[in-house]
């Protein structure tokens, strides 16, 4: 090795420093070490050398070879280097624009309340009953102790069908006496029956079909203790903990004593607004013990047996979980309106 | 019912302050709709004394006249009246007050005066008062005391919400009375004094005594001319009651506040004897309204030689009814059966006041009770003589009625341990009197009938907050949903998270909304007293009711609509209702302006979507396009849908885009419309296999021929025979002038070592060789 390499290794480093580019250093590397290069040539002529001198000729540009590699591995890393800063730079996006969202709906705010309280009260044993939707008006009022021209029916104004005898229901009651009726004797008779009902009315709070949830228990010695503890446990699953609720004697023709359930108002916490009319209260559900009539066209003998019900407004309880004062937006099914709802995160978790 | 409370001081001396009333009657279950303070009005009208009195110096018939007010304040007013003379004392309103009749007073100038409000007649403060134009104070009031104070302040009145059980007997000040005095133990006065009847029994008969059990009959002559007391007139015009002359004032009076109707006719129009009896098929009269009544013998009438004179216990007729002039009167009171009144009323749709209590039921003790109270009253009345002439009672109070007495069930239906002392005295304060086992029932609680309703009364009274919560002891398993339901309730989940927005609309419709041309198979379930026309009606298809929300939605604004909803339909089969579940999904098909921009996949999200709740909850649908599909779905891009035993359950596909456009505000509608929706396809379980350890291959196939169907390519290649065909893809579709190409990726894999590529080409050339079977060539051979 002598001068000879010297100049070699500095034209390298010469020609490196020049390129700009990975594939002008390709180009160099093939220029020295491709097959027709440079180093390759040289090392072809080493074989040519007298056998004393061609294993130290050897060495020697093998070692030249491995530097002039090192050399050029070296510039290649430098190049990608700076190709892959400009990349980067190219490829510069404004991550301020917001992500495209899934796009993932919601369920109705009603389907939501009554799954709501079908979990609570399926957690506390119940099991869910249903019944038509058209329904006979013996099983919507005969059964429930409402005779034809019983005052209760001016206050259910009903919805009357081509075929005789047949009404839309006016509440889920009718599903007590079909579930006591498929309990055929058996206790105790634990339901829950949600659904639709009809009523002929349609103002800001009241719509001609709304949804009820019915509640029924029917065992030896149910009392009215058991109702009103029964009902704090679901006002608080439902609504917490540091809710109020009121029971209020009330009159319901298929329940006695009947009582009507009243929790805090979420608009004002209690301390009185336009939502509750000033009282602090709203009234979510009315309830009662069985009355011995419905018991017994249940097929249960109300000497041996007693029972709650209660009936609740899944409508009434939306409203009270997201503070409407306008039931009659919950059935124009604006987007606009039910796409709120995905910013709802309160609690109750929906 | 209206109920003031500076009313209840005539039974409840004690009285407790407003909020406290308002706390028992919600314990009591009396709901308070509304509470409002009333008088206020009354505030700015002051007592002022006529200190001077001159002619209008412009004007014959007026006066000016110098008042003296609060602190010696003096005004000059100019009056029309003829009375309010010097030293008499009159009502006076300054500017700014507001009358009754809405009129706000101000400064006017009466000819040439300047005149400051006026001096008041009792009409203008909406009173009653006999004598001149102004209305003279004869009491002994200061000066600058305000009307307000004179009538005894600022009253609270509440609007009472009475359930029908309540109705029956707390429809009176004196019934709300009592229930206060009871839970609070507060002292009652108890209006039980009874008047004599005399026995003229050629006055009245009764003929239907089932109807009618009691009936008394005062005659009355009345001389002079008497006006209401103040206080009776400020009660009855707080709770809305109109004045109309002293003996009605004074029935209206007793009506509400005891809760017995009372009536009183023209005696000099009566040809007696009046008869109770019923009505005769076709006989009529007119009514105190004015209004004709067809009565028929359901009808309880009472009625003269000459014909009815009053629908009983409804509304008195016009023949014999009182007039200002009437002074000679015959007064009734009786008790008729609460289920012929309410019939009666309800047939010939009247709502009156006596009609409100005698159809609930009232007190047939109170006969009595109410005739003394009226005459009572009547003595009141400065100016009018009153003398009493014949007079006569028929017919007898019933009994009262008893029932067992049945603590230790009162107890269980309670869930209380409350002692059977503690539940007597309870009963007692409600007047159920306990004797030995059994416990009789006040005469106007014709609610009560059983242990039940004694339970309810104990409750009410001691608070429904001192009953205990308990659960009950039965044991507790969790629930949980069954089958049918929990795929309704998975149905929703998935198309929720696919998207797709639930909705919930009402199933009422008529034909008249039937925008697509659905065309009517089957029997509706009709609604025979529909809100509205357009409601007439139950659907017996969901999807036009989905569509009228995605149109409503669109007609608000230009939004992409993703909506479903899972709903009953209803059918009338062999005169019986059915009510299947239906499935009905709708959504505009436009790409959204956004940025990054998205893909325009058409229908093709909306198939995706149902073929992916299709294998989710095993639907077992299967689509064929050229089944049935409705007129008003686009031909070229629609599909029937079958279940998995053949049955035709709906179809999805685009609204033809002119329907689409006219009727729902959108281009392109994509559909599904399914119903009965239930799962029709075994669920499937078992092994999931583990992927191959060996690579795969894949090649890309560009087909052309006529009538080129993805589903026939799919059959023929998987019917080809290729051993290691792993899976297909379509990656392209190109139409031309050539026609129509379709590019699909086959990929192959072998479980147990690595394919050569001769092995692939064999396979694949089997695949080629099949579709050209079927007239389907490669691309550019
Ligand atoms: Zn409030």
């Amino acid at each position: 090795m002598g001068e000879d390499n010297a100049d070699e290794l500095r034209e390298l480093g010469e020609q490196l420093q020049d390129a700009s580019t990975v594939l002008q250093v390709q180009e160099i590397r093939n220029a020295w070490l491709g097959r027709k290069g440079i180093i390759t040539a040289r090392l072809k002529g080493v074989a040519l050398l007298p056998v004393e001198e061609r294993r130290q000729a050897g060495q020697q540009w093998n070692s030249v070879r491995l530097a002039i590699e090192t050399m050029i591995d070296d510039a290649l890393a430098r190049l990608q280097n700076q190709e892959e800063i400009l990349q980067l730079e190219q490829e510069r996006l404004d991550m301020t624009i917001p992500g495209i969202e899934p796009a993932v709906a919601l369920l109705h705010p009603l389907t939501r309340v009554r799954r709501l309280v079908e979990d609570v009260f399926l957690r506390m044993g119940f099991t869910l009953s249903y019944g038509p939707e058209v329904e006979s008006e013996w099983y919507n009022f005969e059964a429930l102790n409402i005779p034809p021209n019983h005052p209760a029916r001016d206050m259910q104004d009903s919805f009357f069908v081509d075929i005789p005898n047949l009404v839309l229901r006016t509440h889920t009651s009718p599903v007590q006496i079909r579930g006591m009726q498929a309990a055929a004797g058996q206790l105790p008779v634990k339901i829950i029956a949600p659904g639709r009902v009809y009523r002929r009315d349609d103002d800001p709070t009241h719509t001609p079909m709304f949804h009820q949830i019915e509640g029924l228990v029917v065992d030896h010695k149910i009392s009215l203790a058991d109702l009103q503890g029964t009902l704090l446990a679901m006002t608080k699953d439902l609504l917490g903990s540091d809710i109020r609720t009121r029971f209020r004697p009330s009159y319901f023709p298929f329940t006695e004593p009947s009582m009507e359930v009243d929790v805090t108002c979420a608009a004002c916490n209690g301390t009185g607004c336009r939502v509750c009319k000033g009282t602090g209260w709203v009234e979510i559900l009315g309830s009662g013990m069985v009355h011995p009539v419905v018991l017994r066209n249940g097929g249960y003998d109300p000497k041996q047996v007693t029972g709650f019900a209660f009936g609740l407004g899944i409508e009434r309880l939306a409203m009270r979980i997201f503070e409407l004062d306008d039931l009659r937006l919950l059935y124009q099914n604006d987007l606009e309106f039910l796409s709120r709802f995905s910013r709802y995160t309160g609690r109750p978790a929906l | 019912m209206k109920l003031s409370h500076r009313w209840l001081t005539r039974h409840l001396p004690d009285v407790p302050e407003p909020y406290v009333i308002e706390s028992i009657l919600i314990q009591m279950g009396i709901e308070v709709s509304a509470k409002e303070s009333w008088g206020q009005d009354f505030a700015a009208v002051e007592l002022v004394r006529v200190v001077a009195r001159v002619a209008h110096p412009n004007a014959d018939h007026l006066s000016v006249v110098t008042v003296e007010g609060r602190a010696g304040t003096m005004t000059d007013v100019v009056t029309g009246a003829s009375n309010g003379m010097v030293g008499e004392y009159v009502w006076y309103a300054p500017p700014g007050t507001q009358l009754p009749d809405g009129r706000i007073l101000d400064t006017v100038n009466m000819r040439g005066i300047p005149s400051p409000g006026m001096l008041l007649s009792a009409s203008e403060l909406g009173f009653q008062e006999a004598g001149g134009d102004l209305w003279v104070y004869r009491g002994d009031r200061p000066v600058g005391t305000t009307f307000l104070e004179a009538i005894g302040g600022v009253d609270t009145l509440y609007e009472l919400e009475l359930t029908p059980n309540l109705a029956v007997f707390d429809q009176s000040v004196l019934g709300i009375a009592r229930e206060v005095a009871a839970v609070l133990g507060l002292q009652f006065r108890d209006p039980s004094r009874e008047f004599r009847y005399g026995t003229d029994g050629n006055l009245v008969g009764i003929v239907d005594p089932m109807g009618c059990p009691v009936y008394g009959l005062t005659e009355l002559r009345l001389e002079g001319d008497g006006t209401t007391p103040l206080w009776m007139q400020v009660l009855l015009r707080s709770i809305g009651i109109r004045l109309i002359h002293p003996v009605v004032d004074i029935t209206n009076f007793v009506l509400w506040d005891i809760g017995q109707p009372l009536h009183a006719f023209d005696a000099d129009a009566v040809v007696l004897p009046i008869e109770v009896r019923r009505a005769t098929d076709g006989e009529n009269m007119t009514l105190l309204d004015g209004s004709l009544c067809t009565l028929t013998p359901e009808d309880l009438v009472i009625a003269d030689q000459k014909g009815p004179i009053a629908l009983a216990g409804i509304m008195g007729g016009d023949r014999a009814s009182v007039r200002p002039t009437t002074r000679h009167v015959f007064l009734e009171s009786a008790y008729f059966s609460a289920a012929g009144i309410f019939k009666s009323a309800r047939r010939h749709r009247i709502v009156s006041d006596a009609a409100q209590h005698y159809g609930k039921g009232a007190d047939p003790s109170m006969v009595v009770v109410a005739a003394d109270a009226t005459l009572g009253l009547l003595r009141e009345v400065s100016g009018l003589a009153t003398r009493l002439e014949r007079s006569t009672l028929q017919g007898k109070v019933p009994n009262r009625r008893e029932i067992a007495f049945e603590p230790e069930r009162i107890r269980q239906i309670l869930g209380v341990s409350w002692s059977d002392q503690q539940i007597q005295e309870g009963l007692g304060r409600l007047r159920f009197e306990v004797r030995d086992r059994s416990v009789v029932i006040p005469w106007d609680r014709h609610d009560v009938m059983a242990t039940e309703d004694l339970s309810e009364e104990v409750a009410r009274l001691r608070g429904f907050d001192q009953i205990g919560a308990t659960l009950p002891s039965t044991p507790t398993r969790p629930g949980s949903r069954d089958s049918e339901v929990s795929f309704h309730e998975n149905l929703r989940d998935k198309w929720a998270a696919l998207g797709y927005w639930e909705v919930v609309t009402r199933p009422f419709w008529d034909r008249s909304r039937d925008v697509l041309g659905l065309g009517f198979e089957g029997t509706p379930v009709v609604v025979t007293n529909p809100l509205r026309e357009e409601e007439s009606e139950l659907r017996r298809d969901l999807l036009p009711n989905v569509l009228e929300v995605l149109a409503y939605n669109r007609g608000r604004r230009e939004q992409p609509v993703s909506i479903f909803e899972l709903a009953p339909v209803y059918h009338q089969r062999n005169g019986l209702p059915v009510e299947p579940m239906a499935l009905a999904v709708a959504e505009v098909l436009e790409v959204a302006m956004q940025y990054p921009p998205a893909a325009d996949v058409g229908i093709f999200r909306l198939k995706g979507a149902l073929e992916w709740v299709n294998r989710q909850l095993n639907l077992g649908l299967h689509e064929d396009p050229s089944g049935p599909i409705p007129g008003f779905m686009h031909p070229g891009r629609s599909v029937a849908l079958y279940n998995a035993s053949d049955l035709l359950v709906g179809y999805l596909g685009e609204i033809r885009p002119r329907l689409a456009s006219l009727k729902f505000h959108a281009k392109r509608i994509g559909v599904i419309s399914l119903s009965p929706i239930v799962p029709s396809a075994p669920a499937r379980g078992g092994v999931i296999l583990a992927p191959s350890r060996y690579p795969d291959v894949s090649r890309d196939l560009s087909l052309m021929g006529p009538n080129l169907s993805y589903q026939a390519i799919i059959k023929t290649v998987s019917q080809s025979g290729a051993l290691h065909l792993q899976k297909m893809r379509l990656i392209d579709v190109f139409a031309g002038d050539f026609g129509k190409s379709v590019t699909i990726r086959l990929i192959f894999q072998s479980m147990t070592r690595t394919l050569t590529d001769v092995e692939v080409d064999q396979e694949v050339r089997q695949v080629v060789d099949a579709l050209k079977q079927q007239g389907v060539s490669l691309r550019g051979q």
